[in-house]
């Protein structure tokens, strides 16, 4: 073996990464990568399925990640944190695909599962430029199945709840559609719901890309970020946003205002927590760079002036 | 003096709690702070043990305070308060420090306010530090994980207390009464409330107030919390009024000696009404219902609240 970046090269290796939505899906996606983990398992493969301690301790809507390695040896990066280049990408909810940077570091031939009714070129035209990917799968998986919110599991606690319950199933189906990463025999053992993952196999929906061929962009090494970060010590106050933590990738709604029907109580001013309304002679204003779509502001107007779109419903 | 804030609309604009921080979509706390800040204004000290406060709101080397911020641990809040106001007045006697005296507030969790954290709350409060100390009540442990704490109500699942077959109302204690404890023992204490984010004028009032006393002041601020109480997090304001509205929260203030309640209410809607809405309490049997309710209706004649439960009409 040679140094650097091949240091683990592991030819027989496959990364797979799911990226949710904190809290409210956090057990979906550490059931999909425990379920494919312990179909392969029986398949006699080397396994390893995790939480990323980064996203920890998870935050309602906050962009999370869980992870899986399979492999015919003996994983040798076991102690390597995050999946830096992964083969496989599951999306549990589909506004991931705006503003978070999800095929970050895909492999050649990567393969991107996606939980959506849309159509496989509306979920395109978010991507942009999509590098090494090569498969895109969309499935109804929300259809087949409903998510299930547990705090049980979450950082190591014991999670009763049974793997697969919720949209888990159906999803990883449809990753082994595509991929045939794992038998259907072998991963309907594992799943509490064998049903949900059948259909969620059957219904996916797989799409095959020309690959452009230009390798995505590695994600900045673990090593790279300590070198960034201040060490303790003292950092400078910000004066009107916090750009360190731009939270605007955490919506899945928009808050959308008629002005017809706004008063200009300010009602929805004061109890945004995330000081995202401006309040203005017009009625407020929303900082979308930052709004998590919580939805506070529409649930206490009096005056029913705000309601909340999907944001998938808008380009910009 | 800061003055007496009289509605929403006459809010100050300026935020020292900006856009950017972590914390849950719908953080009951998050809005506490927002809150605070708006209150306290630009001349203001933070100082924020270990919590969801802390570590949601600084990741990676960065926060979203406007004003100072410094982080200190869970248990000594009010030791590093003390510290930052001696040294302050100290400064100021000796003619090396001529501006206007910052305003200090420690923004604790109940974690670090009423449990791990009382001892140093209690010795700067009997010190009499010119400080406002302030625990944003999310009752429970957050940031690890949704761990009972001392204000954790009675019926409430949390991590450590599972509802199960033995066990099968989750947590079996009461709530410690911290704001009780604070009162009563604490013979320098120039102010003391309770406050809750549904009632955001209210709230900032208080802070004004205890940051006017010149002397320890105590606010003690229910805040939900959408991921430990589970409730979807556009639901947060209405929690907090119904927490108030059953009587689980009580809104009182103690002023110079003076003590007396802060919203008048007609009749207290029954405490179900707002249990139902949170999954934490999804597991409780009518008896433990009954018995939330026998505690709450004593605890309420207790404070004042001499209105009775009513069930509102469906
Ligand atoms: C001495 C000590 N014990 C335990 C911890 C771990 N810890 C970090 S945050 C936290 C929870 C704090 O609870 P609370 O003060 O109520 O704030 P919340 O997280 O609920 O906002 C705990 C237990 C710690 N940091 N220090
Ligand atoms: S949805 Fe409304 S209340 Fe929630 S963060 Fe966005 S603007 Fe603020
Ligand atoms: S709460 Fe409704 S009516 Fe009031 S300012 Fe906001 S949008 Fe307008
Ligand atoms: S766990 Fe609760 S207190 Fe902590 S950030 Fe989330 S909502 Fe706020
Ligand atoms: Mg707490």
């Amino acid at each position: 073996m040679s140094t650097g970046s091949n240091l683990f090269a592991e030819p027989g290796l496959q990364q797979i990464t799911v990226w949710a939505r904190g809290v409210v899906m956090n057990k979906d996606a550490r059931d999909i990568v425990v379920a494919l983990a312990e179909a392969a398992a029986r398949e006699g493969k080397y396994v390893q399925a995790w939480e990323n301690y980064v996203d920890l301790p998870d935050r309602v809507y906050v962009p999370v990640r869980a992870y899986a390695r399979i492999s015919t040896d003996p994983i040798e990066s076991k102690y390597i944190y995050e999946n830096e280049t992964p083969d496989i990408i599951i999306l549990v909810e589909e506004t991931l695909v705006k503003g978070v940077p999800v095929l970050r570091g895909l492999r050649k031939g990567g393969v991107l599962v996606v939980n959506t009714r849309r159509s496989p070129e509306e979920i395109l035209s978010f991507l942009g430029d999509t590098g090494n990917l090569e498969t895109l799968v969309t499935v109804d998986a929300s259809s087949l199945s409903t998510a299930v919110t547990t705090l049980s599991g979450a950082e190591g606690a014991t999670d009763a709840t049974g793997i697969g319950a919720g949209i888990a199933a159906p999803l990883a189906g449809a990753v082994v559609k595509a991929t045939g990463i794992v038998s259907l025999e072998n991963l309907a053992a594992v799943v509490k719901n064998p049903e949900a993952m059948r259909r969620g196999y059957e219904l996916a929906r797989v799409t095959r890309l020309e690959t452009k061929g230009a390798a995505q962009e590695v994600a900045v090494s673990a090593g790279e970020l300590l070198k960034q970060l201040p060490f303790a010590g003292t950092v400078p106050s910000p004066v009107s946003e916090n750009e360190g933590m731009v939270t605007g990738n955490w919506r899945m709604q928009r808050p959308v205002l008629d002005q017809e029907a706004c008063t200009s109580c300010d009602t929805c001013w004061i109890y945004c927590p995330d000081s995202c309304i401006t309040r203005t002679d017009e009625g407020p204003t929303f900082n979308l760079k930052y709004c998590k779509g919580c939805g506070i502001c529409e649930e206490v107007c009096p005056s029913g002036a705000i309601s909340l779109v999907p944001e998938l419903n808008f380009k910009d | 003096m800061l003055e007496r804030i009289p509605s929403i609309r006459k809010a100050p604009d300026e935020e020292y709690y900006v856009p950017g921080h972590r914390t849950c979509a719908g953080c009951g706390p998050a809005l506490a702070y927002r809150l605070t800040a708006k209150a306290a204004g630009p001349n203001t000290i933070f100082i924020g043990p270990t919590g969801c406060m802390y570590v949601a709101n600084t990741s990676y080397g960065c926060g979203p305070w406007r004003v100072p911020w410094i982080h200190a641990q869970i248990t000594n809040g009010g030791a590093v308060a003390s510290g930052i106001e001696a040294a302050f007045k100290v400064l100021a006697r000796k003619k090396k420090y001529q501006g206007e005296i910052p305003h200090v507030i420690v923004f604790a969790g109940d974690g670090g306010a009423v449990d791990i954290g009382l001892q140093a709350l209690s010795g700067m409060l009997y010190r009499g530090h010119d400080v406002l100390f302030i625990c944003y009540d999310n009752e429970s442990y957050a940031n690890t994980g949704i761990q009972t704490s001392p204000t954790t109500p009675y019926g409430a699942w949390t991590t450590f207390t599972p509802a199960g077959p033995a066990v099968p109302e989750g947590k079996k204690l009461f709530p410690k009464d911290n704001p009780k404890v604070v009162a009563h023992g604490h013979p320098e204490l120039k102010y003391l409330a309770t406050a809750s984010i549904g009632w955001p004028v209210d709230l900032m009032n208080k802070v004004r107030k205890g940051l006017n006393a010149e002397g320890p002041a105590y606010l003690h601020i229910q805040a939900p919390c959408p991921k430990g109480w589970q409730f979807p997090p556009n639901k947060t304001i209405e929690m907090a009024k119904l927490a108030v509205q059953t009587g689980m929260f009580q809104l009182y203030e103690y002023e110079n000696g003076e003590y007396k309640l802060s919203v008048k209410m007609e009749e207290r809607k029954p405490v179900a009404e707002y249990l139902k809405l949170q999954k934490r309490f999804a597991h409780l049997q009518p008896e433990h219902i009954e018995k939330l309710q026998a505690f709450v209706d004593a605890r309420c004649a207790e404070v004042g609240i001499t209105v009775p439960a009513v069930a509102s009409a469906r």
